[in-house]
């Protein structure tokens, strides 16, 4: 009886050390429960930024000023957009080969810092809020955005515990 | 004191062309500094003063925030290598992305004037993206020393 009990527990480190290896061998590291949730709302919140943009440009939506969708921001939108969706598709493709997460996640927020800096410093005086309510709601929330790419690059591990 | 202050530097184990690199940005920015204080008081007689002054609005702001990086790199970077990188990375894409708002996405909005010393700084931007992004490169690919 002793000695079974002394088979079951040499099994059980042989499966553990073989499991293991085999992780380290496939060099897929698993992310904590908190990174895979911000993972999700991140690519939620990109996703459907993308979907207004092309809602909007494509007048598929009402009750945005025509004019202000003619003028000159939508220049910088379409120029914003393309490189954001640039720097999402980058950091999703770094996830997934776990290759650069944390220096394509810096280059995020730092885009996206500076660009809510040139929104404000340029557009601030000449548009107000009811003229674009759609990308008002997005700019507002905004920061929750940025921190929480904050969290994903904080949290993301590049490496095994034991390597 | 002097001896200290050189081994600290020395422990680094930084390239030259590393040193070379941020000697220039540092001397650009304070150039570009100096040109934006003398632009400023011409920006009112120029034919497009309305997208000057865009530009050298955004340029002031923009560069309250480089001034606190290059203040405090020093420091980060004689106590924390791995912090200094991450923070030449930001200051990289940061530098990058500016570049790209400027010439892509801001192009109607704002006008940078094509001569005097504000026309060089622009012509004088890529240099400096150049030297941060070897340092960088120097940062990720060069073993260096535990903190």
């Amino acid at each position: 009886m002793v000695n079974k009990n002394e088979n079951n527990s040499e099994i059980a480190s042989i499966l553990a050390s073989s499991l293991e290896q085999q992780s380290r061998v496939k060099d897929f590291i698993f992310q904590s429960s908190k990174f895979r949730i911000i993972f999700c709302f991140v690519n939620l919140y990109a996703v459907l930024i993308v979907a207004v943009y092309f809602l909007v440009k494509g007048d598929l939506v009402e009750g945005i000023n025509t004019n202000f969708v003619n003028g000159v921001f939508l220049t910088v939108l379409n120029g914003r957009t393309s490189v954001f969706l640039l720097l999402f598709v980058s950091l999703n493709l770094s996830a997934y080969y776990n290759f650069g997460f944390k220096i394509v996640c810096l280059t995020t927020i730092i885009y996206m810092l500076n660009s809510a800096v040139d929104n404000i410093v340029l557009f601030s005086d000449s548009t107000k809020i009811i003229d674009r309510p759609y990308f008002s709601a997005f700019i507002i929330t905004r920061p929750l955005f940025v921190i929480a790419l904050v969290g994903l690059f904080i949290l993301h591990k590049e490496k095994a515990k034991n390597d | 004191m002097e001896a200290r202050g050189k081994h600290m530097f020395e422990s680094l184990k930084l390239s030259r062309v590393f040193w070379l690199s941020i000697i220039t940005v540092y001397v650009f920015f304070i150039f570009a500094f100096y040109s934006l204080t003398a632009e400023f008081k011409n920006s009112y007689n120029s034919e497009n003063a309305e997208q000057l002054y865009a530009a050298i609005k955004l340029t002031s702001v923009r560069f309250v925030g480089i001034s606190i990086i290059l203040i405090g790199y020093p420091f980060i970077l004689l106590r924390n290598t791995q912090h200094a990188k991450y923070l030449t990375i930001a200051l990289t894409v940061w530098v990058i992305a500016m570049y790209i708002d400027d010439h892509v996405v801001l192009y109607r909005m704002i006008e940078y004037s094509d001569r005097g010393l504000f026309a060089l700084v622009q012509w004088c931007r890529p240099i400096v993206i150049i030297s941060l992004v070897w340092m960088s490169i120097e940062f990720t690919l060069r073993p260096h020393p535990v903190d």
